[in-house]
């Protein structure tokens, strides 16, 4: 341990001891000899660069070299985990917010309700009326791929997706995501979101997300590539493609007999 | 590894390291891979990715370092890091079934070698129980367990409430302790 920690985790009781021992111990069938040096000379050298093209590179270096078959998956994940987790840690933001502003991610899970000694008596004032935020409307949203970038086999997009209406709307932080072409077709079908989040968009507001693909392998596909996503009730919103030419967005065959991977990240400002 | 750095140098550590200083990038990665495989290998379950998720974490790591404002939140950062990693390639290694993880007979091959039959019993169990949890447990156990986060740390990195975290840590231990026999 080599940091403070910034905050105090909860005690543990008499099994929670054990069992981190127990855990801890496991844990341990993870660690393997490094060269520490090499590390940090790979991550320089895939680390240099500047925006998504960066990360593309990141995986270029290491996935390249050591000949993974799937690299695009995991490639932006940690920066948006680590984005997230830096609002709380001390990490400064890349960038600041343009204006307007959404965004909140709100947990669709409850909070638990800790015990309190309520107030015996009843609020004097009555709470200002708060018209809710509805679920946005497919009409009111228009989104488009600005970018794709791509290492070792995957393509990485990136998509803007704008609030159109005028008034702020809800949208589940992960949508299923579908590749497909100019003329409709599903290139290759993501997987139905498990993430617990929404995100509440400002009107006039843009959220940003990062689309993964992998190993296409089917028939000739018609230009331009972009990307879908399918809504919890059933809407999809295609994503205007980067140019009406573009052919970017699709991934080489790494194998035939493998499934085609396309998934995305929470939408976040 | 583990190469623990001093407290007090760690500030002029990570300074040199966001400035792109490698051989100050290497006492860092010395001193934090280990910790972020140990919580890597209980999300996905297999040390090979482990380590690719901690790889993967590390050129991230690079660009981000400077804009780490307090150095004493960089284990827990590095550890979120390499987390979701992780967690991105179980998902992703999960839903293409590439490997499936073999928890019962590489432990079993592997522990045969050394320690008691209680104690190798006991670890199958364990490990046993583990690979049984969902992709969320799993993160909540090695982040809690491994790392020492707090319930709200978990939150950030999950995805939940941190009252959510408590609920999904209650119903965990329940689980664990009928699993594991205490």
């Amino acid at each position: 341990m080599t940091s403070q920690r910034p905050e105090r985790p909860e005690p543990f009781d008499a099994f929670e001891t054990r069992l981190a021992t127990r855990v801890t111990r496991h844990a341990d069938r993870g660690v393997r000899p490094i060269d520490a040096g090499h590390i940090a000379h790979e991550a320089a050298a895939t680390g240099r660069g500047s925006g998504v093209a960066r990360r593309a590179g990141a995986g270029a270096g290491f996935l390249g070299r050591l000949g993974w078959l799937v690299a695009g998956a995991a490639l932006a994940a940690g920066l948006i985990g680590g984005a997230s987790w830096a609002g709380s840690h001390g990490l400064l933001g890349a960038a600041p917010t343009p204006s307007p502003t959404l965004v909140a991610v709100v947990p669709t899970e409850a909070p638990s309700v800790e015990p309190s000694t309520a107030p015996t008596t009843a609020p004097v004032t009555a709470p200002p009326t708060v018209a809710p935020i509805l679920a946005c409307a497919l009409a009111d949203l228009a989104a488009r791929v600005t970018a794709w970038d791509g290492a070792a086999g995957n393509r990485i997009g990136t998509v803007v997706l704008t609030n159109t209406g005028a008034v702020a709307c809800k949208l589940q932080a992960i949508e299923r995501p579908q590749l497909v072409d100019g003329a409709g077709t599903v290139l290759i079908d993501g997987d139905d979101p498990s993430h617990p989040g929404s995100v509440e968009i400002a009107a006039g507001a843009r959220v940003t997300t990062e689309v993964d693909d992998a190993n296409y392998c089917g028939p000739a596909a018609v230009a331009p590539v972009s990307v879908a996503f399918v809504f919890s009730n059933g809407d999809r919103l295609v994503a205007a493609a980067k140019s009406p030419t573009d052919m970017s967005g699709l991934p080489d065959c790494l194998g035939p007999g493998g499934p085609g991977l396309v998934q995305m990240h929470p939408w976040a400002p | 590894m583990d190469a623990v750095i001093d407290p007090d140098a760690l500030p002029a550590v990570v300074a040199r390291a966001a400035d792109g200083d490698e051989v100050a990038f290497a006492r860092l990665v010395a001193a934090h891979h280990d910790d972020m495989a140990r919580v890597a290998y209980v999300i996905c379950g297999d040390p090979d990715l482990a380590q690719e998720a901690v790889q993967l974490a590390w050129p991230k790591v690079w660009r981000k370092v400077g804009t780490l404002r307090d150095p004493g939140h960089l284990r827990p950062w590095l550890v979120s890091v390499a987390a979701n990693e992780a967690r991105q390639l179980a998902r992703t290694r999960g839903r293409r079934q590439v490997r499936e993880v073999p928890v019962g007979d590489d432990l079993g091959s592997l522990v045969a070698r050394r320690g008691d039959p209680g104690d190798r019993a006991a670890e199958m169990d364990l490990a046993n129980a583990i690979a049984g949890l969902d992709l969320t447990d799993r993160s909540i156990l090695a982040l809690r367990y491994v790392a020492g986060f707090s319930s709200l740390e978990i939150a950030e990195v999950v995805g939940l409430s941190s009252g959510g975290v408590r609920a999904r840590i209650a119903r965990l231990l329940d689980r664990l302790r009928r699993e594991l026999h205490e």
